[in-house]
């Protein structure tokens, strides 16, 4: 159902949601398994890989363990902790479920990650008694319908930049209401780093002309800022004012496509470039599956290659011709690894597919051509049918890619579901 | 902690309200009670959707799977406290 609001109330007028689940895997696993509750636990890769926390419990983050951290230092913090292997569309499949409690409030739902939303309830609150009152009632659904060890912390404000910052102040079960004249005084006791947008490399620009705090940022004249950041410097000042008048995207109104990618960090560094291109085979054909499943063909290949020192080498070409044929991007890819003289190792491969176009067809009147697409349509609607690469080339029989758990996930696909 | 099973079971089952609530399981001529059901996903497998269901009884819990396809039960995994 699509939903205009017919009349154009001013921004700061509106009423927007941002609702955050609260250590979403690590909370997922302990709903599942009752024996996780209470307990230090982190979702991430297998034990013998080399993995990273993707999320850690409440009960894990008092001892410091963090997103992101390795395996070893979150340990170290916590050597009582435990790992949970993730499942991502166990996440996948739970986000869904309470996307569609979400959805009852409000047409007008942003999916921001697999644990994030924005609603738009300015047109809808008066039905349900007021935004506050709607955010009771998801809580309490959310525990009613998916799981009473889920929890979610909830900000209401104007827009979306205080929404989603109200939605960090209370960490755990929070819910904070921010009114416009409440937003000053909020943003002076707030760090720049806090809003959404500013990560440490702006803060760190920003210290270097002499900004450490939002009434600085606030303050400070605009056309400097504009002069050292480009048109981002009008949107840095108008954050440190808690000024931000973007839209409610709802998910069935995002922009198509501008690439597909897919990454792979390997289980150990890697030295041989043809244990390099096996992996590089198998991710080319995921890109191209999902090409061919969105109706997209796309004519610039990069490359990425990532060393174990962390440096990351990225090239890529682009084509005369549009493709979405997994061997063809891996072809095209090869090329581009040709061209490189690569010394050391390999830690992370990863290959992506741009310059996209939309139920691109183009006809051939070569018979191997029209052969070859043929044989590709039959190979989708068996992998569609039995699971992803149940008839696969030869080369990649031996290639297994263990899974990924990771916070983000194509919202488009997280829809598909 | 937790062990992979991957093998068949039976299930009863009630239909209520638009799910599926397990009841009880039988695996190796063992029956099973379940005392509650705490989480339900979904999954695809080619064209089939799997349910999963985690599931505890007095002392330990599982997962057990639906395949909606081909209207079968199998025991994923048990989890068991230590």
């Amino acid at each position: 159902m699509k939903f205009t609001p017919k009349d154009k109330r001013a921004v700061d007028e509106r009423v927007i949601m941002h609702i955050d689940m609260n250590s979403y895997f690590a909370t997922v696993e302990q709903q599942a398994n009752p024996f996780l509750r209470g307990k230090p636990v982190i979702v991430g890769g297998s034990p013998d890989s080399r993995t990273v926390v993707a999320a850690a419990s409440m009960e894990a983050k008092k001892f410091g363990v963090k997103s992101g951290m390795s395996l070893y230092e979150a340990k170290k913090r916590c050597p009582h902790l435990l790992l949970v292997e993730g499942d991502h569309e166990k996440y996948a499949g739970i986000t869904l479920k309470f996307l569609n409690i979400f959805e009852t409030y409000s047409p007008i739902l942003e999916i921001f990650s697999i644990d994030e939303a924005f609603l738009d309830v300015t047109h809808t609150q008066e039905r349900f008694g007021g935004a506050k009152e709607i955010a009771l009632k998801i809580k309490k659904r959310l525990k009613e319908e998916v799981g009473e060890w889920l929890t979610c912390s909830i900000g209401i404000a104007p827009n979306k930049l205080m929404a989603k910052l109200a939605s960090s102040l209370e960490k755990s079960d929070g819910l904070v209401v921010v009114k416009s004249e409440d937003v000053p005084l909020i943003l002076k006791k707030t760090k720049l780093t806090a809003l959404c947008g500013i990560g440490d490399k702006t803060a760190s620009s920003l210290l270097s002309i002499g900004i450490d705090s939002m009434e600085k940022l606030a303050g400070f004249p605009e056309k400097v800022l504009v002069k050292r950041f480009g048109i981002n410097g009008k949107i840095l000042k108008k954050m440190a004012l808690g000024e931000d008048d973007s839209p409610v995207v709802p998910y069935y109104e995002e922009p198509p496509y501008k690439s597909m990618a897919h990454h792979y960090t390997l289980p150990e560094d890697c030295y041989e470039m043809e244990e390099v291109k096996d992996v590089l085979l198998r991710l080319s054909e995921k890109v191209g599956r999902r090409l061919r499943t969105h109706n997209y063909r796309g004519r610039t290949i990069t490359l990425i290659l990532r060393t174990s020192d962390f440096f990351t080498f990225q090239r890529q070409d682009t084509l005369g011709r549009y493709i979405d044929d997994g061997y063809e991007i891996f072809s095209e890819a090869c090329k581009i690894m040709r061209k490189l003289t690569w010394r050391g190792s390999v830690r992370m491969v990863g290959v992506s597919v741009g310059n996209l176009a939309k139920n691109y067809s183009q006809l051939s009147l070569l018979p191997d051509e029209a052969n070859k697409r043929r044989l590709i349509e039959a190979l989708d609607r068996i992998n569609n049918k039995y699971g992803e690469f149940t008839v696969q080339r030869a080369r990649n029989l031996e290639t297994r890619l263990r899974k990924h758990t990771g916070g983000y996930v194509e919202r488009s696909e997280l829809l598909q579901m | 902690m937790n062990e992979s099973i991957n093998e068949n079971i039976d299930v009863i089952a009630l239909f209520e309200q638009g799910r599926i609530k397990p009841l009880y399981f039988k695996w190796r001529n063992r029956k099973y009670k379940i005392k509650k059901v705490n989480l339900v996903h979904s999954s695809k497998k080619g064209s089939a959707v799997l349910y999963h269901f985690s599931v505890s009884d007095e002392s330990n819990n599982y997962t057990l799977c639906f395949d909606s396809k081909d209207l079968s039960w199998e025991l994923s995994e048990i989890y068991t406290e230590g």
